[in-house]
């Protein structure tokens, strides 16, 4: 089929589509009005059952903490998967840095790129830290926090180069810190289980509300997505970084 | 004006979905996907929403006043992190589809040989 | 409806269309930031703070990083 006739089917069915879609979409009830009872339940007692300010935390690591596990497993896949399909055909073993492509080192990179890289990594952990630890007092959570944090891994990989990268995050040591993640929350879920008889449950005291060390078992689980996201995302960034290490060709400019 | 909330979610969706399809470049491809996979976070989020209400964290407010709901933001925001890595996966296979069949358009790779 | 909220719907709609029409992923990849962060904006006016927190880290760090790193290696490797 030609590039035209394709384009014209694909806006043909896309248009019947949304049509579709539109009388589907014609049934719900108007903007603005929420007919949900689990919503206002969720914002009557969860600041009540469980001291938490934060509703949105509350359903994530608690009412609905079983979902949040399955959740972080698909990441924990992805990441293994990208790892297995983007180190199977390396030449070298996937224990050795590959090695640089052309000659650049250091000294290419200007001053100010790597004095602003070197601050923003500082601003970044900070920042990233600051959003992931405590979920249960304001915005924030692992989730987010997470991925704030592992910006660190990408601005060292731009401002100070790719050996820095693999000496500061090698993937021996961020692979096991990801695998801990993953399994702190399993390992949580399976303690509360010996200790309250369900998987996941809230048995730890549940503190004042507003206090750091409050609302039982939430901050625990919270810091194992914490760990496990950054993690996760920084074998990511690794694995990329490890694709632009090639071959060049004869007068090509390379990026190092 | 009440129609238009739910036209733009429908139409990121479709427009996704025909850039999707008649794309010529893996990596285009797939962030056409991205985008419409945040046709959904849109609705869902637009379902939970309510007139006048606030976000429902309740640091600097009383726990009685008017709020979204939270379980859909929950499962929306665990939900764009792990899409992130999903399509950070589906790059590690375009990558090796290029490594493979040495072309990055889909319009190219016709048959699965051997 | 409130003005700002339309307008943000409206506006994020019209950056999606835009970033889906721009064929070249080394020009899409701009248009895809701004797309996070519109939909940021969007967000955030739908009363989502956590999940705005979500899209643009995501937006700006994690996905450009990774699309630009597939492309220095299908533009300037050696093929195979």
């Amino acid at each position: 089929m030609s590039p035209r006739a394709r384009g014209v089917l694909a806006a043909i069915s896309g248009l019947a589509l949304l049509l579709v879609v539109l009388a589907g979409f014609a049934k719900l009830p108007d903007f603005g009005v929420y007919l949900g009872p689990y919503g206002t339940l969720v914002d009557e007692l969860a600041p009540i059952q469980r001291k938490i300010p934060n509703a949105i935390t509350a359903v994530n690591f608690d009412y609905r903490g079983l979902d949040t596990m399955g959740e972080e497993f698909i990441l924990f896949a992805a990441v293994a998967g990208l790892t297995l399909v983007l180190r199977k055909d390396r030449r070298d073993t996937t224990d050795a840095p590959l090695p640089s492509a052309g000659l650049r080192g250091r000294a290419d990179r200007s001053d100010a790129i790597r004095a602003f890289g070197l601050a923003g990594i500082a601003v970044t952990i900070a920042f990233g830290v600051y959003v992931a630890i405590h979920p249960h007092l304001t915005p924030g959570g692992g989730f987010q926090g997470g991925t704030i944090t592992s910006g660190f891994a990408a601005l060292i990989f731009l401002a100070l180069g790719y050996r820095p990268l693999k000496r500061y995050a090698p993937h021996q040591r961020t692979e096991p810190i990801e695998a801990i993640g993953a399994a702190g929350y399993v390992l949580v879920g399976v303690a509360t289980l010996a200790a309250a008889g369900a998987f996941l449950a809230n048995c730890l005291p549940l503190g004042a509300s507003g206090e750091f060390f409050s609302t039982g078992t939430i901050p625990v689980i919270n810091l194992c997505v914490a760990v496990e996201v950054v993690a996760g995302f920084v074998v990511v960034f690794g694995e990329f970084a490890d694709e632009t290490r090639f071959e060049v060709d004869d007068e090509a400019e390379v990026e190092p | 004006m009440s129609w238009l909330p739910y036209i733009v979610p429908a139409w990121i969706f479709v427009i996704g979905l025909y850039g999707m399809a008649t794309s010529r470049h893996l990596v285009h491809l797939i962030l056409c996907l991205s985008v419409t996979q945040s046709a959904t976070y849109v609705l869902i989020l637009m379902i939970g929403y309510r007139t006048g209400a606030t976000a429902p964290v309740f640091s600097d407010v009383l726990s009685t006043v008017r709020a979204t709901d939270p379980v859909v933001q929950a499962v929306t925001l665990t939900d764009i992190v792990v899409g992130a890595t999903v399509t950070a996966l589906l790059l590690a296979f375009a990558l090796r589809i290029y490594k493979t069949y040495g072309t990055v358009d889909p319009q190219d790779l016709r048959t699965m040989q051997g | 409806m409130a003005v700002v909220q339309g307008v943000a719907l409206v506006l994020v709609a019209v950056v999606a269309t835009v970033a889906v029409l721009v064929r070249d992923p080394k020009r899409q990849i701009f248009l895809y930031m701004i797309y996070g962060l519109v939909m940021t904006i969007v967000l955030v006016v739908l009363q989502a703070p956590d999940v705005a927190l979500s899209e643009l880290a995501v937006g700006s760090v994690a996905i450009p990083f990774a699309v630009l790193a597939t492309l220095v290696r299908m533009e300037h490797g050696k093929g195979k």
